[in-house]
This record gives C-alpha cells, sequence and structure tokens, in this order.
C-alpha cells in the first residue's frame, strides 16, 4: 500500500460565526498530484493554511509523512513547500536574495543552498533577471519567483494555492509546465484553482470544494463524465457553413449552434455518449472542409451547477 | 540560534537599503540631541559670581543644608550666595543682573527629603544664556551630597543609638551617593543649559522606544505583505520569528541611544555621568522596552492598529517616565505612577549617574529594567505558543 503524503482529518476554522472550513477529509498518496476545486470563498486557502501550519484548525489532523502538524510541527513543515495565493516575497530583496533568505529558513546552506537557488531559478525560468529587485520585477514574474521560493528546498510534498491567478497566458502555461514536470520527477502536490481545465491537466485527482466541505472527488474524467452526461465540441469550417449546420443537426442526439461572433464556428454539443466528435466529423464529410476542432470542457460553473443545484456564488 | 540571526540579518539588509536604519540609529539622534542643545543654550563653563538662595521651606533642615553649602569650600571659591526672600525677588535679581543664577528651595523640601530622600531644587537662569547654571548645579550637588549626608546621618543615629556628630563622619566617609536632588530649571524666558543634564537621557529614552517601534512595526508590516505567514510555514518557532524582530528593535535602540548621547557628549560637552552606568542603563532599558513592544505586536491577531498605539505608547511612557516633563516636579503619586513605566526606573538611573552616582548606586533601577524585561519576554513567549499568524 502506497504511504499518504498528506492526510486531512475532520478540519474545521470558523472565522467568528462563519464556517470556513467544515469537517474537510482527503488525503493525498505520495507521488499523486491532488486538486482543491471550488468557487472564490469556498474554503480553499484556508484549507491549504492549515496543511501548511501556518493556520490552527479549531479541529482536526494533518498529518504530513506521517508527522502530525499540530504536534511535531518542524517535523511536517520541513517536508512541505508553500506557495500562497497571494505573492509573499520581500520586494526590497533580489529574487536570488529571496530564494536564498527562504532556503536559509529551511536548513540549507553553502554550496547546496547556491545550487539549489540556481536550480529553481532555471525551473521558474527566470535565471537572468535573479539579481533584480524583487519590486521591480512584474506581476507574473513575481508570481514565477513566488513559486520557486516554495521549491528551493526540495519539499516532498508542494502545496500551491491559485498559483496561475492574474497571470497572462504564457507565463500560466510556463507555470503549469514546471508543476507538470515536478509532479512527473514524484513530488507529490497539492493544487487549488477554479479552473477545470489546470487541475485536468495537473492533477491525478480531484476534490471539488464548496463552503468548506468536499462535495465530490476522483480523477478528473470520472468527475466530468459523472457531472455533465454527453459532451461539447467547437468546430470550424471552411466552406457552406449551412449546410454543414444542417449536416450535423441531422445526427440523433446532436445539437448544434453558430458562434456568434464567428460565423464559420459551430458549436456542437451531444447528451449522451462520451465523444460524438468523429460522427460529427462523418457527417462534415463532403459538406464542407474542417479547419479545427477542439472539444470543449465543461466549465467549473457548470460542474458547480450540476452537483448543487446553484450556481457559483462570487 | 542561526536561524534567528538568519532571520535579523535580512531584517536589517531590508533597513539598510530603505535607510530606516541609518535614519533610526544615526541621523535622528543626531539631528534631535543638536536641536536640543541648541534650544537649551550651550553650556559656558563659567564660574564665580553670585548665586541667590530662595529658602522656601525655612525648615530646620533647609537652613541646615544651606549653611553647610556656603561653608563648604568648593562652594566659597567659586561662588558669593546671597540670600533672597521670594521667588519674585530673585527673578528681580536676575532681571538687574545681581545675580547669576538662583537655587530655589521648594516649601516642602524638608519634610520630602525626610519621607524619600529626593527633591527637586529649581534653577533660575537669565534669559541670555546660562552663565550661572553652571555654577548653580555645582552647588545643587553640593547640596545633594548635603542632603544625602544628613538624612543618611538621621537614620543611622536612630539606627545605632551614635550621637548625630559621630553618625555623620560615619556617613561621610561612606562616600557613598543615592539619587538626593535633580534640578528642575525654571528658566527665565531663554535657555539653560542645566536641563540638558535631566533632559538629554530622556530623549535618548524616549528615542529608545522609537526605534524598537520601528523593528516592530516590520512585524505587522510582514503581517501584511504574507511574508510572515510563509516563514510560520518553514520549520521556525514562532518564538524564533519574534526574537529575531526584538533582536534588531534592541540593535537599532542601543544604537540610537548610544548615538543621541555620543552626540550630546561630543558635540555639545554634555555630562551624562560614569559612561559604564549609562551604557548599562541603555542596554536593560533597551532590552525592557523590546520585550514590552514585542508583547504588544505579538498577539496572534494584531494588526494595523498596533502601529498607533506603539507610537502612543512610546509618548505616554516617555510623559509618565519623566522624559518630557521633569519627574520630580511632578506631584507624588505621578513619581509613583513613574515606577510603572521603564522609562521612570532609567530616568532614575541617569539622575543618580548625573549627580555624579557609580555603578553601584544603580542597582534599583537596573533590576528593575531586568525585570520588566524578563517578564514581558514571558509574555511574548506564552502569546507565542498559540501561533502567530
Ligand atoms: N482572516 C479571515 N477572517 C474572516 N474571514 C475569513 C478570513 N479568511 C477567510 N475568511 C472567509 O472564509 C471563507 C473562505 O475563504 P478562503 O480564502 O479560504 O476561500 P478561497 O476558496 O481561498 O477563495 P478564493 O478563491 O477567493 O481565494 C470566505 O468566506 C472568507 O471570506
Ligand atoms: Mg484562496
Amino acid at each position: 500500500m502506497l504511504t499518504a503524503a498528506l492526510e486531512c482529518e475532520g478540519l474545521v476554522k470558523r472565522y467568528g460565526s462563519l464556517l470556513a472550513v467544515d469537517g474537510l477529509k482527503f488525503s493525498v498518496t505520495e507521488g499523486e498530484a491532488y486538486g482543491l476545486l471550488g468557487p472564490n470563498g469556498s474554503g480553499k486557502s484556508t484549507t491549504i493554511e492549515m496543511v501548511v501550519g501556518v493556520l490552527i484548525p479549531d479541529s482536526g489532523t494533518v498529518r504530513v509523512h506521517g508527522h502530525e502538524m499540530a504536534r511535531h510541527p518542524l517535523r511536517a513543515k520541513r517536508l512541505v513547500g508553500y506557495v500562497p495565493q497571494e505573492v509573499a516575497l520581500y520586494p526590497d530583496l533580489t529574487g536570488r536574495e529571496n530564494l536564498r533568505y527562504f532556503g536559509r529558513l529551511f536548513g540549507l546552506r553553502g554550496q547546496r543552498l547556491r545550487r539549489r537557488v540556481a536550480e529553481v531559478l532555471d525551473v521558474v525560468g527566470l535565471a537572468d533577471r535573479a539579481d533584480e529587485r524583487l519590486g521591480t520585477y512584474s506581476g507574473g514574474m513575481q508570481r514565477r519567483v513566488n513559486i520557486a521560493a516554495g521549491l528551493v528546498h526540495e519539499p516532498k510534498v508542494l502545496v500551491l494555492d491559485e498559483p496561475t491567478v492574474g497571470v497572462d497566458p504564457q507565463s500560466r502555461n510556463a507555470i503549469l509546465e514546471s508543476v507538470e514536470r515536478l509532479v512527473a520527477g514524484g513530488t507529490t502536490v497539492l493544487y487549488t484553482s477554479h479552473y477545470m481545465e489546470e487541475v485536468e491537466r495537473v492533477c491525478d485527482r480531484v476534490g471539488i470544494i464548496d463552503r468548506g466541505r468536499i462535495i465530490a472527488e476522483g480523477r478528473p474524467e470520472e468527475l466530468m463524465a459523472t457531472l455533465s452526461p454527453g459532451g461539447r465540441a467547437e468546430v470550424e469550417v471552411d466552406g457552406d457553413v449551412q449546410a454543414a449546420g444542417v449536416a450535423v443537426a441531422a445526427l440523433p442526439g446532436v445539437a448544434v449552434t453558430v458562434a456568434d461572433h464567428r460565423p464559420r464556428l459551430l458549436l456542437v454539443t451531444w447528451t449522451e455518449g462520451a465523444d460524438r466528435l468523429p460522427d460529427v466529423l462523418q457527417a462534415l464529410n463532403g459538406v464542407a472542409a474542417v479547419v479545427r476542432t477542439a472539444a470543449v470542457r465543461p466549465s467549473l460553473e457548470e460542474v458547480f451547477l450540476h452537483l448543487t443545484g446553484t450556481s457559483l456564488r462570487d | 540560534m542561526r536561524i534567528i540571526l538568519v532571520m535579523s540579518g535580512r531584517e536589517l539588509v531590508a533597513r539598510l537599503r530603505d535607510w530606516t536604519a541609518l535614519l533610526v540609529v544615526l541621523v535622528a539622534p543626531v539631528v534631535l540631541a543638536s536641536l536640543f542643545s541648541f534650544a537649551l543654550g550651550r553650556a559656558d563653563p563659567v564660574a564665580g559670581g553670585v548665586l541667590g538662595v530662595v529658602d522656601l521651606d525655612g525648615s530646620e533642615l533647609s537652613a541646615f543644608v544651606i549653611d553647610e553649602v556656603a561653608g563648604s569650600p568648593e562652594v566659597a571659591a567659586s561662588v558669593d550666595l546671597r540670600r533672597l526672600p521670594t521667588e519674585e525677588a530673585a527673578e528681580q535679581a536676575l532681571r538687574d543682573g545681581d545675580v547669576e543664577a538662583a537655587v530655589i528651595f521648594p516649601r516642602d523640601f524638608g519634610a520630602t527629603v525626610q519621607r524619600s530622600g529626593g527633591q527637586s531644587l529649581t534653577i533660575l537662569t537669565p534669559a541670555e544664556g546660562a552663565r550661572g547654571g553652571i555654577a548653580a548645579r555645582g552647588v545643587v550637588e553640593r547640596v545633594s551630597a548635603e542632603v544625602y549626608a544628613v538624612t543618611l546621618a538621621a537614620r543611622v543615629a536612630v539606627a545605632t543609638g551614635l550621637p548625630a556628630d559621630e553618625a555623620r563622619s560615619e556617613a561621610e566617609r561612606d562616600h557613598a551617593r543615592q539619587p538626593g536632588l535633580t534640578l528642575d530649571e525654571h528658566v527665565m524666558p531663554g535657555g539653560s543649559a542645566v536641563a540638558a543634564a535631566y533632559y538629554g537621557p530622556g530623549m535618548a529614552l524616549l528615542f529608545g522606544f522609537f526605534a524598537v517601534a520601528v523593528a516592530a512595526r516590520s512585524l505587522l508590516a510582514e503581517r501584511r505583505l504574507g511574508t510572515l505567514a510563509r516563514t510560520r510555514a518553514a520549520p521556525v518557532a514562532a518564538l524564533a520569528v519574534v526574537a529575531a524582530k526584538g533582536l534588531v528593535g534592541f540593535l537599532f535602540a542601543l544604537l540610537g541611544m548610544l548615538a543621541t548621547w555620543g552626540s550630546s557628549v561630543l558635540l555639545f560637552g554634555a555630562d551624562w555621568g560614569d559612561p559604564l552606568g549609562v551604557v548599562l542603563l541603555f542596554t536593560v532599558f533597551a532590552l525592557a522596552a523590546t520585550g514590552l513592544t514585542m508583547a504588544l505586536v505579538s498577539g496572534p491577531r494584531t494588526g494595523g492598529e498596533a502601529e498607533g498605539s506603539l507610537l502612543v505608547l512610546a509618548f505616554t511612557f516617555a510623559v509618565l517616565g519623566g522624559n518630557l516633563i521633569n519627574l520630580y516636579r511632578m506631584p507624588e503619586y505621578m513619581q509613583w505612577v513613574s515606577l510603572l513605566t521603564p522609562n521612570g526606573w532609567a530616568t532614575r538611573g541617569f539622575s543618580i549617574l548625573t549627580t555624579g552616582g557609580g555603578l553601584s548606586d544603580l542597582g534599583g533601577p537596573l533590576l528593575a529594567l531586568a525585570v520588566i524585561a524578563v517578564g514581558f519576554a514571558a509574555v511574548v513567549a506564552v502569546r507565542f505558543r498559540k501561533g502567530l499568524t
């Protein structure tokens, strides 16, 4: 049996009368990437802060590789790397100095510290700007240093709280790639987000969190399959769009509309079957040329609506 | 321990980079000490002339002390004493230039000395400078020794049954002094050099508190910055985090106070008394101020509102502790209240030093300050068990 790298049980945190986390329980096996997916205010950050030992739970326990956070905080913390939701670095130090500092807090020094700092700067692609003050970096660059600071000490368990919020698509991709590489390298990851596609890309398993409770858990494709039967795709065509639409709509159980501002883009949905895209392409054969196709994932909004019957509160 | 140094080191680098370190430990103390010295006038060591003495008390003790002082060779060699009936007469004499300065024995002089051994004498100096101030101060120092000898003699006589005369010579042989008297200059519109001897240390103490507050603020700033949470996620005890901040605060306070002292001594020729005593008082006071301030900012939910209260605290303590208003001029109950502040104790310590006392006389203030420091360090330790978020 695999050891649990991270185990949370019965986590509760109240802020006055507000129950921010309500008896949360989940566990992450070693080498696994686990995603906590939930809307704003669902209790993701509060949970994460208890997991990394920054916030003390009202009740419940957190165990990291068997070390209980409340009893042996130093042993547990040594194994964890924390990337907070907001950039938490010293603006008057350079990127490198920030990383060296946090490395030292984890007991790194000398040659090993220098090597690790250089390595993580490479991981986040900031080696060339490392000696400028953090305050002069762009928001996206600061976010990347923010991540690097959680990695310096080679944590066995990496905890990232919405690391891609507020960065451009390119940086976002770079961030996701580095997380994927870490997962491939055997790091256990706990990742929060409110983007389904991020969690799907990075995580082996997902827990959907609402009002401080996990309301569904499973592998991303399992979740999506149970959540929204059927699927969606975008198909861009060249030629007679009208005829193409009619041909696709003729398929049983398939509906089609034309995108509002892109007259050659068909939005196709079906209510049964995992993937009807091959049928759609078959139907278009000889009617119009297909330029591009893309499967459309259900949004968190839809998954959430399906699970709770309410739309996402903001 | 290494972790504490790592954290303090980062803090120091940051404070050096944003110039607050330089401001706190050097610029502000020197500027303040300079302003103060200019405002109070520079001490010109003038001896000689005529010194007015007003005995509002008229008690046996005050009469005795004045006679003794007038008869002492040091005083006789440098000044003539002229007895004046009232404060108004003294002011008039000053205006007319008949006296260089005047020492006034307050109405309750004898009673207070016998009750507590401490008293405050008022010195009148003319507006245009402090010509008589130095002489007046010499007289007061002499009076201070006299008062001490007299009270001690009385006590020894009671305790041992020796005749008063013998007891007195016993006491004098003993050469020890205690915080008998402090000066309370009453400046006829203008300035006085003597005040620097009291208010210089007062400034340093107020400043020490501010310096600690600067370092403590950064704990609050780190809470906002999120770096405190990040630090707490590292394998570092909460207490070490606060200790690191405290260490920087302590250093700032100590260096700032040393700079105040140094500039008032080097630039303006002030004399604060035994240097070793001054440094010791600074050190223990800085520890006490650090403990107190860290206890204030270390609450798990302490937020921005604490920043304001740090300054309020520094000022309140300075006022209550007699750093801005002369302690020995305040009503008696206020003198008791001042003992609740580290400033009050340190002020007593500096009074001992400026009236010529040495290390061996500082036991009380040093002990009290050490108790305050240790007490609040314990409070901090207990509060931090609960975490620091
Ligand atoms: N320090 C605090 N004091 C009071 N309430 C808080 C505090 N921190 C969080 N909350 C509340 O607890 C609930 C959960 O907040 P949390 O930050 O954990 O949500 P989140 O899922 O991380 O949201 P987001 O996606 O916006 O980051 C929210 O209703 C929030 O308002
Ligand atoms: Mg959050």
